[in-house]
This record gives structure tokens, sequence and C-alpha cells, in this order.
């Protein structure tokens, strides 16, 4: 079998996330849970990078699966907290210059 | 979780701005995780905050060629466990004054790698933007096919694909990126 690597050349076309998306689903059906494993027949026929980026797209597969925990924005207030901590109890530079910044009402930019 | 640019090299050496930077970008992903093993609103305030003033007091034992946001969620663990085991040192002690056998969930539950990875991917795909995380959640978590897509969207078939393609290496980074 010759080595299969990702070709880019053409809209709709990516060998290994189709069959990243092939075992995912494979794997799915069977009812298990977890990243898919690439059977030792087809990573075999893979070339490193493509086998890396197979097995990485199984990974976010599985994670788009998986029941998700709710992402949360941390609260307005957290900042000026962190920076008052840091300002209070040897933050070093960092304190002063960060509580400076909070100004005491300004929150964090819309997350992480 | 981005590794596009030098903000780890930035923490590392003490700039303040990156500090909040570090805060912007990773703050969601590290509440998200204090509320999710916690299971408590407060506790996990206080726990995200410790997250980031440990990690600013430690940033000389942190390897800026390494993810900061791996490093992060590593420090969001350990704070986790600490704070589970003090509360369940405290139940303890509530329960044993009052006669009472302890409650076996004051600890919460550890940080998983899968709850990682799923926030992680679930953020990223909030940032890819229309119309491929559209695409993707279609694709994906309301199993679609690509044809029934291209229909719902009005868009060829061949774009579905690539937005498919692309947005899925763009999931796979944010999760390599991110030190999961």
């Amino acid at each position: 079998m010759s080595e299969l690597s990702v070709t880019h050349d053409r809209p709709g076309e990516d060998p290994a996330a189709d069959l990243a998306v092939r075992l995912h689903r494979e794997h799915a059906a069977a009812g298990l849970g977890g990243p898919a494993p690439v059977p030792d027949d087809v990573a075999a026929g893979l070339d490193s990078r493509s086998l890396k980026e197979v097995r990485g797209t199984l990974r976010v597969l599985a994670a788009l699966d998986a029941p998700a925990p709710a992402l949360l924005a941390p609260p307005a207030g957290l900042w000026d907290r962190i920076a008052a901590d840091l300002d209070g109890t040897g933050g070093g530079r960092c304190g002063p210059r960060l509580r400076r910044r909070a100004g005491g009402a300004r929150g964090p930019r819309g997350g992480a | 979780m981005d590794h596009d640019d030098d903000l780890g090299r930035r923490f590392a050496a003490g700039d303040p701005e990156a500090m909040r930077e570090a805060y912007d970008r990773h703050g969601t992903l590290v509440f998200s995780l204090c509320v999710t093993a916690l299971r408590h609103r407060e506790d996990a305030e206080d726990a995200a905050q410790q997250v980031f003033t440990r990690a600013w007091r430690s940033r000389a034992t942190y390897d800026p060629s390494r993810p900061l946001g791996g490093w992060l969620t590593g420090i969001t663990r350990r704070v986790v466990a600490d704070v589970g085991a003090a509360r369940t040192r405290q139940v303890r002690t509530v329960e044993a004054e009052a006669g009472r056998l302890p409650r076996e969930d004051a600890a919460g539950d550890p940080v998983s790698e899968s709850a990682v990875a799923s926030l992680v991917v679930r953020q990223a795909l909030d940032r890819l933007g229309p119309p491929q995380d559209e695409v993707l959640r279609l694709a994906f978590l309301e199993d679609l096919p690509y044809p029934h897509i291209a229909e719902r969207l009005s868009l060829p078939l061949g774009t579905v694909k690539s937005h498919v393609h692309r947005g899925l290496a763009a999931l796979r980074r944010s999760l390599e990126v991110s030190g999961v």
C-alpha cells in the first residue's frame, strides 16, 4: 500500500480528514466513546504527518461528541480580585501595574 | 488557546501586559473547568483567582516553549484538587462534630482530560465564525450528511467539505496549542 499524504489542492479534498471522519463514525456507531483508534493496517498506509492529523482529528471529533461542560465567562470582578491579590501579597512589579490597568471597573474582555 | 505569538515568552519574562492577556485569553477555560469540577460558583471563583495568582508568582518555572494554556490547565488541576481536599477536610470536621458520617462528594470532580479537550474544542468552535462553525455543528453535532448541509445552507457541496476540513484543522490546532 502506498503512503497516503494530505493534499489540499482541490476544494473539498482532504483524505486525512475524510478518513478520520469515517473512523470516528464507525467507532461511534459501535457505541464506543473516546477517540477512535487508527487500525494498524490503516496507520501503516499513512505518512507520519497524515497519521498525526488523523489522530488529532479523531480527538477533535471525540471532544465534539462528549458531553460538553458549560463554557462560562469569569465574573466581571474576578480580574480586579486577582490584581488586588497580586498587589497586596507580593505580586512584585506586576501588582501595581495590574491594579492600574484593572481600574476597579474593568472586567474581562470577552473571556478567554 | 493560541500559541501563535510571544505571549508565553512575555509572561515568563514578567511583562504585566502579558498577565492581563493570559487572563483574557484563558480565563473562560480556567473558570469553566473550576465550575465543572467544583460544582460551586463561589468556590470556582476563588479557585480561578488562585490559578492566575499562582501562575504569575511561579512564572519563573514556566517554559515558554510550551503552550501557556496547557501550563495553566495543569495549575487549574492542582488548585481544584487542593480546594477539593480542603473542602473534604472541612466537611469531615463538621460532620464529625455533629456525629454523622462524612459525605463523599465534597471534593468535587477531578479535571479530566476529556473535559479539558471538550471545552477547548467548543471554545475554538465558537471562535470559527459563520459559516464554518455552523457547518461543523450540523455535520458533527447534528450528524447531517454533507449534501443535506449544502442544501440547508445553500452552499455547493465542495464548499461544505472545504469548511469541514478547514474547520476540523482549526479545532485540531486548538488542541495542539493548548497542550491538551
